[in-house]
């Protein structure tokens, strides 16, 4: 125990000496959210459209105008069928698909109010959040000009004679910047605990410090637990950097429980400590752990659900996602972030999350001992 | 337990893949004795070492440390020994004092015996007035003794030094030389290899390694005579320089 609180105090020296670190554990977790603010505002531009139009009157056909001279969209050809505008989507044909139910231009007559079904290409939700947005104003506008042409439309009172009733094809229910977030989270916190702690185990291996070490009394269970606790530290800094970040400047709110957060994110530690340490076993230089650390991210993050939801990845690499331990951490934090999930709903995450962090944890600790390759 | 000397080996081998590192190690080494392991580069010293230090699994033979089994005992063998490595063992980016601080620490000393030691030992290494630099700024003479004095926080019987004294110059040479002497005085026994000749005339005994295999062995005086040499630096050009 004593032997641990010596590790620590250096270790935390080594930081705070250390000012080239310390500007990268700040500036990493502001810089990318940022550079995700940025995407969300961007501009999109030319988003391909098709519509089913199964109404063809006069007012469908007017509203079907009105997409296709829209500097926002680009005509990608009319459906032939509701089945169209989903295969249109799947081939990437379109990125946003309108359906004009058969009796639109009568119920709009009769003030029944009929609904323009809006699809999205859920993949890129920013581009997908944006081009619905665009649709959105497509239809108000051309709703408000009818009520002008129109007088007795407006009498209802019961506010536009056109409704929208807009779906994502993949994720449904949208809101990018809420959904990001607890991925980005995800993101940074493994970098930051799994690489750190494999070059910082690495470095002590080329500097000779570790052979030093090793020649010691100390328990590989004490080293271990000295070198990767500062990272866990350093994982709850980010994470509540990201999540100030997320509220001062994008006015978001977390709908969950704070401390339930937290707990999920160690949790996940455990599996990306673990992989720090199996990584400098393996690795000789800090390049080396650089590079195999960059191999279990790719994996862990391709396969998170994190970048292109699951249920578009093929099945058989559906089921791959399974196992890996990023999936699980990432559908709690939006869960809880999102969602305010209670916990007794969490453990079809909770457990796996647990069960691959000590299985992966234990194996690398067996695996270091305390002698040279 | 009651082996008589303070390392002791019998057929030590060790192997990396199909090259032989080490090769049926037979070794000796008197509790009390300075005991100098040559060889040219890459003979083996490094390997044979950290099999005796318990940081290297041996592919063949036996070998006792302070009466402890490498194979089953090298906790107990870690307790007993102090091991200063070829490669630089401290931390640069901290200083001299909480290097000694966090090596005691380690070795798991009383913090009012460690902050006496630290204190004991600045001033005897003469860097109390440097203590807040950071160790990478000190000259490596400093660097080389201060390794020394974190390896031997814990007071082992057994100091093991791999090449300590590699870059420094003459006069730095002497003074950590000094040191040696004074800890075998104390009654520690000193496992020290070299590349320099002229310190292996100060130890009581050498033995002279040759890809993996010890080719010559016994005082320095001996094995001048024995192959009618006048300096161990003749002796080791004739044996290793063919
Ligand atoms: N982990 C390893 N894997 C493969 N070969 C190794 C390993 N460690 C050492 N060797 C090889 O074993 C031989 C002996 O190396 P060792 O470091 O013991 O020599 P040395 O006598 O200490 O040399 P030097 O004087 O240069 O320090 C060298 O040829 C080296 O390349
Ligand atoms: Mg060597």
């Amino acid at each position: 125990m004593q032997r641990i609180i010596y590790l620590l105090q250096k270790e935390f020296r080594q930081v705070f000496r250390d000012r080239q670190m310390l500007r990268i554990i700040l500036f990493v977790p502001v810089v990318q959210m940022f550079v995700l603010g940025y995407a969300i505002t961007t501009d999109v531009k030319n988003v391909k459209v098709t519509i089913y139009d199964a109404d063809n009157s006069f007012a469908s056909r007017e509203l079907c105008r009105r997409f296709i001279n829209s500097p926002y969209f680009k005509f990608a050809g009319y459906a032939e069928s509701p089945q169209a505008i989903r295969m249109a989507l799947d081939n990437w044909q379109a990125q946003i698909g309108v359906l004009i139910s058969p009796h639109f231009g009568r119920d709009l007559e009769r003030g029944l109010q009929p609904a323009l079904q809006m699809t999205a290409d859920g993949l890129d939700g920013n581009t997908a959040g944006i081009a619905l947005g665009y649709a959105q104003g497509i239809l108000t506008t051309y709703a408000l000009d009818l009520m002008a042409a129109q007088p007795r439309l407006v009498a209802d009172n019961r506010g536009l004679p056109v409704v929208s009733e807009t779906r994502m094809w993949y994720n449904l229910n949208l809101e990018s910047k809420l959904f990001t977030v607890p991925g980005l989270i995800g993101l940074l916190v493994t970098v930051v605990t799994m690489l750190l702690t494999s070059m910082g185990l690495v470095r002590e291996k080329e500097i000779g410090t570790l052979e030093q070490l090793m020649v010691t009394p100390i328990r590989p269970l004490e080293l271990i637990t000295g070198k990767v606790l500062p990272f866990v530290l350093i994982g709850f800094v980010e994470i509540n950097i990201m999540l100030a970040l997320a509220f001062l400047v994008f006015d978001l709110t977390m709908a969950g429980n704070y401390f339930l957060l937290l707990g999920a994110s160690l949790l996940y530690f455990l599996t990306t400590l673990g992989l720090g340490i199996f990584i400098s076993t393996l690795a000789e230089t800090q390049q080396q752990a650089m590079f195999i650390a960059w191999f279990f991210m790719i994996f862990l993050i391709l396969m998170s659900g994190f970048l292109s939801p699951i249920a578009n990845m093929p099945p058989a690499w559906q089921k791959v996602t399974y196992l890996n331990p990023l999936r699980y951490y990432v559908n709690l934090l939006r869960e809880i972030f999102l969602k305010a999930t209670p916990l007794k709903f969490l453990w079809n995450e909770i457990v796996p999350l647990g069960v691959f962090g000590v299985a992966i944890l234990t194996v690398s600790a067996l695996k270091f001992h305390k002698r040279v390759s | 337990m009651m082996a008589p000397y303070a390392v002791q080996t019998a057929n030590l081998g060790k192997r990396f893949g199909k090259f032989e590192a080490v090769k049926n190690l037979n070794l000796a080494v008197h509790a009390g004795e300075i005991f100098g392991f040559l060889g040219a580069n890459g003979a083996g010293k490094t390997t044979a070492i950290r099999m005796l230090c318990g940081l290297l699994l041996p592919s063949s033979g036996n070998g006792q440390v302070a009466g402890f089994d490498i194979y089953k005992q090298s906790e107990q063998i870690k307790q007993h020994i102090g091991y200063m490595s070829q490669k630089f063992s401290l931390y640069d980016d901290l200083t001299p004092a909480e290097n000694i601080e966090f090596y005691g620490g380690v070795y798991g000393l009383q913090r009012q015996t460690l902050l006496q030691k630290r204190s004991d030992l600045l001033e005897e290494l003469g860097l109390t007035e440097l203590a807040d630099m950071t160790t990478r700024s000190l000259p490596l003479g400093y660097k080389q003794r201060l390794a020394l004095s974190c390896a031997l926080l814990h007071d082992p019987k057994i100091v093991f030094l791999d090449e300590p004294t590699g870059g420094v110059d003459p006069e730095a040479r002497r003074n950590f030389w000094d040191l040696i002497y004074h800890m075998a005085q104390q009654g520690k026994t000193i496992f020290v290899t070299t590349h320099y000749m002229d310190e292996a005339e100060y130890c009581n005994r050498v033995s002279i390694m040759y890809q993996g295999e010890i080719i010559a062995l016994g005082s320095p005086q001996e094995l001048k005579q024995k192959f009618g040499k006048a300096s161990m630096q003749e002796v080791f050009i004739h044996l290793v320089d063919r």
